[in-house]
């Protein structure tokens, strides 16, 4: 395989958000299939892009022919035997608390204080289920799936936050928290 | 983008999970979720989804067990996973929220106003009183009525059967069968039962861990991360299980903030007939 340049952008992907979009994509695929360093493999994704247009050949369906490289990539990663993530290693597995892990506790607590107190019940009626759904959906006026969808929403904005506080306080995972976004760049 | 119809959230969670799937399926999902910004957006909820139930304990014992292993096998899913744990786990910490008293909100309300805003909320006040007083002798009689044919309604038809049947247990060996224990009925219908376990002091422990075996010891199934609200734990069973006669044993483990795992108690209990 090839070494992965510094910025694998190719020069057709000048538009941020398409190369985003298409590198969380491959990642997902590459999760998928268990292989150890899924952010690598998509930069190798992009690299061979690189090279298969410096003739100044251009990609019709540039999305369907990214699926076809990858595909590729992923047989090729196949061959080189040990690599399949079998089992979850045991300090993966286990309960312990990484430093990592009380940042993140610390980061939520101040998410979720923000929180205003109606939100708040939304919030701990679904995760504890200590309000009935019916009851709360009376109380405001709005029917039982109404109220989900706002906790659904909730949750989103919770992370939404989570990964923006992240940021601020220069955490690496903050990449991969926000928004599901893949990490490693 | 494709205009082709998305995959169904079923075979998305499948997918997640890494279940077993057909080539040619798994090919056809990829290339739609590629090709697609909404399917993919759809899968990204369906991976939140997954996390969440994950850890509200709603994935049966296979869900929690492919999860643990292929989920969680991708460094991203688990600092998703972390995250929103972490979320979950101080709506708990903080403990339950006063409740302000909406009389009392609304007295500050209207000593805030002036007295001429005071006398005109009170006079409204007392339009308004009147006019429920007219509206509630209305709504009485439709009551009656409705509670009449809800009785014969009721005659029938029978009760539906509950999804979820909860069950409290004390912590100890003794069963049913002894005098004092635990016993519990599964009717006929009930998918899911849910133990509800006394726990000790739970704000020792960042989490528990709860094994289902038979009396003779064969364990069954296992829970971890399960979080404690209040003095109590629910733990989620799939009521297929247990069988009717039998005695089983929840035994319960605390898990603390440093990662120490320390035995706790047992809760033995009988399936009645």
């Amino acid at each position: 395989m090839h070494e992965p340049p510094a910025d694998p952008r190719p020069g057709v992907l000048v538009d941020d958000g398409e190369y985003s979009q298409l590198r969380r994509r491959l990642i997902m695929y590459f999760e998928r299939r268990g292989c150890q360093a899924p952010d690598i493999l998509a930069d190798e994704c992009f690299s061979r892009l690189a090279h298969s247009m410096k003739s100044g050949w251009q990609p019709s369906g540039l999305r369907t022919y990214m699926f076809g490289i990858a595909g590729n990539v992923y047989l090729e990663y196949m061959r080189s035997a040990g690599r399949l993530l079998e089992e979850l290693p045991e300090s993966l597995t286990g309960d312990c608390d990484t430093p990592a892990a009380q940042d993140f506790r610390l980061v939520a607590r101040d998410v979720v204080g923000r929180l205003s107190p109606e939100e708040r019940d939304l919030m701990e009626a679904h995760y504890f289920d200590k309000v009935s759904w019916k009851d709360l959906a009376g109380e405001a006026g709005q029917t039982a799936g109404g109220l989900r969808l706002r906790v659904m929403r909730l949750r989103k904005r919770l992370m939404k936050d989570f990964g923006n506080q992240l940021i601020s306080i220069g955490l690496k995972q903050k990449a991969r928290v926000q928004s599901g976004k893949s990490g490693g760049k | 983008m494709s205009t082709e119809e998305h995959p169904d959230d079923s075979l998305l969670r499948r997918y997640l999970l890494g279940d077993r799937m057909a080539e040619a399926e798994q090919d056809r999902l990829e290339k739609s979720y590629f090709e697609s910004d909404a399917c993919f957006d759809r899968l990204l909820e369906v991976e939140d989804d997954l996390i969440d139930a994950y850890i509200r304990g709603g994935l049966s014992p296979r869900e929690c067990a492919q999860f643990e292993r292929h989920f969680l096998a991708a460094r991203r899913r688990r600092d998703r996973y972390e995250a929103m744990r972490a979320i979950a786990a101080s709506f708990f910490r903080d403990g339950p929220r006063l409740h302000h008293s909406l009389l009392k909100g609304f007295r500050e309300f209207f000593v805030m106003q002036s007295p001429v805003a005071r006398t005109a909320m009170a006079v409204l006040a007392s339009a308004a009183i009147l006019a429920v007083g007219f509206l509630g002798a209305g709504y009485a009689r439709l009551w009656r009525e409705n509670v009449n044919a809800h009785a014969l309604l009721a005659s029938s038809r029978q009760a539906p059967t509950p999804a979820f049947l909860t069950f409290n247990l004390r912590p100890g060996l003794l069963r049913s069968g002894a005098g004092t224990g635990n016993q519990i009925r599964v009717e006929p219908g009930v998918e899911w039962l849910v133990l509800r376990l006394e726990t000790p002091a739970s704000e020792e422990y960042s989490w528990f861990a709860a094994a289902l075996s038979t009396a003779p010891g064969e364990e069954l199934l296992r829970q971890n991360r399960l979080l404690a609200a209040g003095s109590a734990l629910d733990f989620r069973i799939p009521s297929g299980v247990l069988t009717a006669g039998q005695d089983y044993a929840v035994s319960l483990a605390g898990i603390k903030p440093d990662g120490r795992r320390t035995s706790l108690q047992s809760y033995a209990f009988h399936v009645a007939k």
